[in-house]
Formats: C-alpha cells, sequence, structure tokens
C-alpha cells in the first residue's frame, strides 16, 4: 500500500501528538519480606501470562500459595492501592478469589458492602468509565463470595442487601446468581421477593446458558465496507 | 500536535509483561502492522508512541501489538476464521476487513478509541493502551471496527453503568452492534479462550455482564 503523504486541509494531521511516560507503576511492597513480595509478582505475572500452558502455570502456582500468611500479603497490597489502579486491583481481588481462602471471605463482604464512587470519567460511553470498573471489581468479589459457599463461607445477608437496594443492575444479577449457587433456599426466596417487590423481578428470569446458544451475530448484517472508493461529489 | 503524559500500570496486571515477550519477534510485527491498519499510519507512532521501540512494552505501539496478538490467537483453530463460527474465530478477520488505519493520538475528548466518521480510519488514545489490559484492547478493536457499520442508537437503560438515560447504547442484542460484538467476544472468550489464564478468561466474563446488563435498552434476557 502506498504511504498516503498528501498534505490534507488544514493541516491538523501532519503534526502528530507526542507522549511522555511520567511514571510505571509496580505493586507495592507491603511485606517488608523481599521472597513473599516475589510470590506474590511471580503469582500475579503467572495470573495473566499467554501460551499454551499458561493456565496450567496459574493453576500449579496458586496450589502452591494460599496460606495465612499469604492471602494477608494480598489482602493488604489491594488496600495499599490508589482507586484509579482498576487493573491491579482486579488482579489482587480474583487472585484472592482463585486462592478460595475463607479469610478473604470478610475482606470481599467489605468490599462489595462499599459505595461505588462517583464517576470520573468526562465520557464514560466512549472512555472508561470509572463506575463500570468499580462495578466489575464488585462482581468479581460476587464472584468469589458465591465459590465461598462451597467452603462453608455464607455471605447471603450481604448478597441480598445488594440484590435489594444496589443501584446497578449487574450488581443486583450477580448477587442473585451467587445466592442461587450458594444453594440457601430461604435466602433465594428472599431474594426473589425482594426483586419482585423493587420492581427488579426480570433479573429472576434471566438464564445462563452457554455462548453457543445465545443468539449469534448475524453474517447477513456484516456487509464489509468497499475500501478505496472515490469521495462522493461535494455536497452530496 | 497535542502532547500528552502516560502512567503505565504494573505489566504484570495487564498481560503486558508476558504477551511482550513473545511479540518483540518481527514475523508478529511484520504481520500486525501489515495487517490491522498499521501501514502508514507510521509517523503517528513516533514522538513516543513506539515506533523506534516496538518491543517496549511500557510505550503504545508494544501494547497495541499484545492486544493484536490476543485478537489473532484466542481461538484454539485460529487459523479458521469463518464468519460461520465463533466469534473468537472470526473477531480478527471483522477487523483485518473492516480497519483502514490504526493510529495513534493523546486525546479523544476522553475517548478510549474512535472509529472517525464511520471511515474505518480508527484513532486509539492514550486510555486504549493504558486503561485497558491486552484482551480488553483485542475487544475494544473489534467494538470500533463494527462502528463503521453501525453506531450506536439507543439511550441507556435505568441501572445502566454507562449512564442511565444518556446516548450511546445499542437498541437490542439482534442490532448487531459494535456492543454485541464486545460482547459476544468476550463471551466467547470466556467460554473457549486458548493461550490465556481462567482468571483472564473471567474477567472477560465479568465485564460481558456487565455489558449486558448495562449497554441494551433492551436487556438480552441472559447472562454469561
Amino acid at each position: 500500500m502506498p504511504v498516503d503523504d498528501a498534505p490534507r486541509v488544514g493541516g491538523n494531521d501532519a503534526f502528530v501528538d507526542k507522549l511522555t511516560i511520567t511514571a510505571i507503576h509496580r505493586y507495592p511492597d507491603v511485606t517488608g519480606d523481599e521472597r513473599l513480595y516475589r510470590t506474590l509478582i511471580k503469582a500475579l505475572a503467572a495470573m495473566t501470562g499467554g501460551g499454551a500452558d499458561a493456565d496450567k502455570n496459574y493453576q500449579r502456582t496458586i496450589h502452591e500459595l494460599g496460606d495465612d500468611a499469604f492471602i494477608d500479603v494480598v489482602l493488604k497490597t489491594l488496600d495499599a492501592l490508589e482507586e484509579d489502579e482498576y487493573q491491579e486491583r482486579w488482579a489482587l481481588i480474583q487472585l484472592a478469589i482463585d486462592l478460595e481462602h475463607p479469610a478473604a471471605g470478610n475482606y470481599l463482604v467489605q468490599f462489595v458492602r462499599r459505595d461505588i464512587p462517583p464517576e470520573r470519567s468526562k465520557d464514560p460511553v466512549h472512555g472508561v468509565s470509572t463506575v463500570t470498573e468499580e462495578v466489575i471489581l464488585r462482581t468479581t468479589a460476587i464472584e468469589g463470595l458465591a465459590r465461598l459457599f462451597r467452603h462453608d463461607y455464607d455471605s447471603s445477608d450481604a448478597l441480598l442487601e445488594i440484590v435489594s437496594s444496589a443501584e446497578y443492575t449487574a450488581l443486583r444479577r450477580a448477587s442473585w446468581f451467587a445466592l442461587i449457587d450458594g444453594g440457601r433456599v430461604d435466602a433465594i426466596e428472599r431474594a426473589r421477593e425482594l426483586l419482585r417487590n423493587g420492581g427488579y423481578g426480570w433479573i429472576a428470569d434471566l438464564k445462563r446458558i452457554p455462548v453457543h446458544e445465545a443468539e449469534q451475530h448475524n453474517p447477513e448484517l456484516i456487509n464489509p465496507p468497499k475500501r478505496g472508493d472515490i469521495p462522493p461529489p461535494f455536497n452530496e | 500536535m497535542a502532547i500528552c503524559n502516560a502512567i503505565v500500570p504494573d505489566k504484570s496486571a495487564t498481560g503486558d509483561a508476558f504477551y511482550g515477550s513473545f511479540i518483540c519477534n518481527q514475523a508478529y510485527v511484520d504481520y500486525f502492522w501489515n495487517t490491522y491498519g498499521f501501514a502508514g499510519t507510521g509517523t503517528t507512532w513516533q514522538n513516543g508512541f513506539g515506533y523506534e521501540d516496538c518491543c517496549n512494552t511500557d510505550l503504545p505501539l508494544a501494547r497495541a501489538f499484545n492486544g493484536c496478538y490476543v485478537l489473532t490467537y484466542s481461538a484454539e483453530d485460529y487459523l479458521n476464521d469463518n464468519y460461520a463460527g465463533a466469534c473468537l474465530n472470526w473477531a480478527r478477520r471483522y477487523v483485518r476487513e473492516h480497519t483502514v488505519t490504526l493510529t495513534a493520538k493523546c486525546d479523544g475528548d476522553g475517548a478510549v478509541a474512535r472509529n472517525k466518521g464511520r471511515s474505518g480510519n480508527i484513532e486509539l488514545y492514550s486510555p486504549f493502551f493504558y486503561t485497558k489490559n491486552a484482551p480488553g484492547r483485542a475487544e475494544t478493536l473489534l467494538h470500533e471496527s463494527r462502528h463503521g457499520a453501525l453506531s450506536h442508537n439507543a439511550k441507556f437503560p435505568k441501572g445502566s453503568t454507562f449512564g442511565e438515560g444518556k446516548d450511546g447504547a445499542d437498541s437490542n442484542w439482534a442490532y448487531n452492534g459494535a456492543w454485541m460484538y464486545g460482547a459476544l467476544y468476550l463471551w466467547w472468550y470466556f467460554a473457549q479462550g486458548a493461550r490465556t489464564t481462567s482468571a483472564f478468561r473471567q474477567l472477560a466474563r465479568q465485564r460481558a455482564n456487565v455489558v449486558i446488563d448495562g449497554a441494551f435498552a433492551e436487556h438480552p434476557g441472559y447472562s454469561v
């Protein structure tokens, strides 16, 4: 493809932008223990790795962890992060969940009960909606609470609060399904009642289905645009 | 010319520590450059965006390549990009066929990326490189590419995290808009994503569900 370097009317595109890196974040070391800190970083790197053996490596890594001291480090590191470090916060929450340590339960319950900070983005539709990021962190934590039912950690009360009063649909939906997964019949019935009374009864009718059962894209609507067409006449 | 500053998140959280070690290979660089619309846009990737140091995952270009890597290789049978198959397979083809240019810029008024005038000329802004992890960048490329065919056509519903009542939603799942393409990609990534971890797949599930719950005026009625 020939390089299109013809001058542009207005000239704006002729002046490219300039970007400068001002800081490179690293997880803070809250341990004072170099070995423990290295273990944490190794676990996080395995979590976001790739390649044919990526998940096998990650599962092996977390299988070797999960003692009380390590889960404590994960949660303290999480508390040491700034609000806008969404990716780092997600990774630590997910790690705490994947360790499936009951000690994470109290932390996750407190976390999902926290108020969501107001939207910081000037364009939450086309930009990064900070409310969306915060909600994803909480739905991730709720998934962790769902898993902890298997370890006899019962968070039904907190989940019912969310079902009853959350501002965002995603939080009500995640809590509803966590209660379903928890299997406590009285809590499920209470949640169903709360949803119905609040005008959200439809959430209890949502279906969790495998992706191949969902409506897929319509190939007839792909309609690839043609490349290299001449521009239309002026004013048409 | 705009000048911008950027803060690099911890690369062990975003996948860039890992993918970065793979994309530092001329075969990948050539493939991504010539396939996904970088060709002819080189000047926009200079001045700190990474053109002169394309393996450096602190910089935007290598981070864009990491997203391209995920886009290209996340289906187990990645060579099959038939539109009749799973979104995970054809997403890379869709981006390839619907992206004319992929340029780097500092700021798009808070946007992550824009498909300018639905032309296929996609601009990537600083948040694309520094607030999205590698799979998130792949999903964004698909979402933006889809805007070449369809714009958003509805307002966000009650309870949406994107801003109830604001413009920018898709009317419904069957509209086959950018939100549907993005959610479908994430859903398949959760279900069948290859060469990745269960943790990243769980994140795809969470994001897909939040999109399903909040980006369609009419809820599709299902959940991941």
